[in-house]
């Protein structure tokens, strides 16, 4: 599958929350965020470098991730192991560390790429403009899927496979619609408007974004039964 | 004297034990081998609770039966504080109970699958159980995203869990067992997360202490 050479968002920010271990999918890669009580962001493979085992299911001690399995601990930053409660006066072997992304934040999201990648996440359109980050919804779909079904929304553009922009009227400050595909069968669709609706109208924004994308849902058909339909 | 009609893998039982460790009440063990036995289907069990499911507690003589029916005793006749089950004002008893439904909703859905691939009840649709159980969880991590959003941690719209959380908590997260990932629900995983943080939770098999 393409797209490992560029960024793509993953979670809201602030849904990274304190000692959790936020676990996301990006292109079938299994991928943990946590943040380090003093801030700094990780994201690793979700894969134990002992036995494979899933650090989703670790615990998150502050500087470190534990392994669930045989408790080996992972440092912030570096992803190295930092002891083997079996041999806790033996030095961790060097290959014992945890594969790490490169990460960014940006226009409230946690930004992931996987391969190599030129630049910084960027959203021209919301350049200069506040922004408000809505809720994400996961569909059962592949990214062009979900991209054939906003194109087919009036008022939205779609830019490129992952990226669309809801041109909102009047006095409305555009919505970007990000598409992040989990696997070639799922795709979660995020989205950031340039407003700074606060209280109740903030509220109402969310609400109406929430229900649009519960609507869009059935309308998400694969592209055999696109085809199928336009030939007939 | 509380005396629980119980059996470590169920999941029913389990909020039973979770509401007692967290209310910090003493109990006895009364051990019915739901599988491979079925004793909660043998004439001693159906005599105490003709509906033959886990749990039922005895408490000083009066049998309480049905898993959420047993915390809402619990709470009621155990919990000095009354925050586990709150009943001063309406609109938050009410939100209480809309919860405890949707966790009784549970059992044919992500317990169902758990037990189909868990203890081998293979006469389960498990298909239609997972499809059940992501209709619900999508609504619940719906519902939990913009609690959290307006600053509760909690199912109901109060400052501290209450049994709506406790009689949730255990199908939704022991889902996993049946082949439900919780991944792409991840308000409901920093719930768990909750949970399992608040002073004297205890585990069961299939779920790991925070
Ligand atoms: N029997 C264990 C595997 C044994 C194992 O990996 N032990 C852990 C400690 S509990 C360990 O770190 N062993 C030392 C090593 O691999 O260097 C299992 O699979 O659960
Ligand atoms: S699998 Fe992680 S420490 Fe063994």
């Amino acid at each position: 599958m393409h797209g490992t050479s560029r960024w793509f968002p993953v979670i809201r920010s602030e849904e990274i929350v304190p000692r959790h271990i936020a676990f996301v999918q990006l292109l079938d890669e299994e991928i943990v965020l946590w943040r380090a009580d003093d801030g700094a962001l990780n994201a690793w493979e979700n894969r134990c470098p002992h036995r494979g085992i899933r650090l989703s299911i670790g615990t998150h001690a502050g500087s470190e991730i534990v392994c669930r399995y045989h408790g080996w601990r992972f440092a912030s930053g570096s992803g190295s192991c930092t002891l083997i409660p079996a041999h806790p006066s033996q030095v961790p072997p060097k290959a014992a560390r945890v594969r790490s992304y490169q990460i960014r934040e940006r226009y409230g999201f946690a930004w992931i790429a996987l391969g190599d990648v030129e630049g910084e996440p960027s959203l021209p359109e919301l350049d200069g403009l506040p922004h408000l980050t809505l809720r994400s919804m996961t569909f059962a779909a592949a990214a062009a899927d979900v991209a054939a079904t906003l194109a087919s929304e009036p008022g939205i553009v779609v830019h490129d496979p992952y990226r669309a922009v809801w041109e909102r009227m009047g006095d409305a400050a555009p919505m970007l619609l990000l598409l992040q595909p989990e696997s070639s069968a799922m795709t979660t669709l995020h989205a950031v408007a340039g407003n700074d609706l606060t209280g109740a109208g903030r509220l109402a924004f969310l609400r109406a974004h929430n229900a649009w994308c519960k609507e869009i849902r059935p309308r998400i058909v694969s592209e055999e039964s696109r085809s199928a339909q336009a030939s007939r | 004297m509380i005396e629980l009609y119980d059996y470590e893998l169920s999941s029913d039982a389990y909020k039973a034990r979770l509401l007692l460790a967290l209310l910090g009440v003493a109990w006895t063990q009364r051990y019915v081998e739901y599988y491979p036995r079925r004793q909660h289907r043998a004439p001693e069990f159906l005599a105490l609770s003709p509906r033959g499911e886990l749990p039922v507690i005895v408490d000083d003589g009066t049998i309480v039966d049905d898993a959420q029916n047993v915390l809402v005793h619990l709470a009621s006749r155990h919990d000095p504080t009354g925050r586990w089950y709150p009943q001063n004002d309406a609109g938050l008893t009410s939100q209480v109970s809309t919860w405890l439904a949707f966790a009784a909703a549970l059992t044919p859905t992500a317990s169902a699958a758990r037990l189909h691939d868990g203890l081998l009840y293979h006469h389960i649709d498990v298909d239609e159980a997972r499809r059940g159980a992501h209709e619900q969880l999508a609504v619940l991590d719906e519902h939990l995203w913009f609690n959290e959003d307006a600053g509760w941690s909690w199912l109901c719209t109060v400052d501290q869990p209450t049994i709506a959380d406790i009689a949730c908590f255990p199908d939704v997260i022991l889902a996993e067992e049946g082949g439900i990932e919780l991944r792409t629900y991840p308000a409901i995983r920093r719930w768990t997360d909750r949970v399992k943080a608040i002073p004297g939770f205890i585990a069961m098999p299939g779920i790991f202490p925070a």
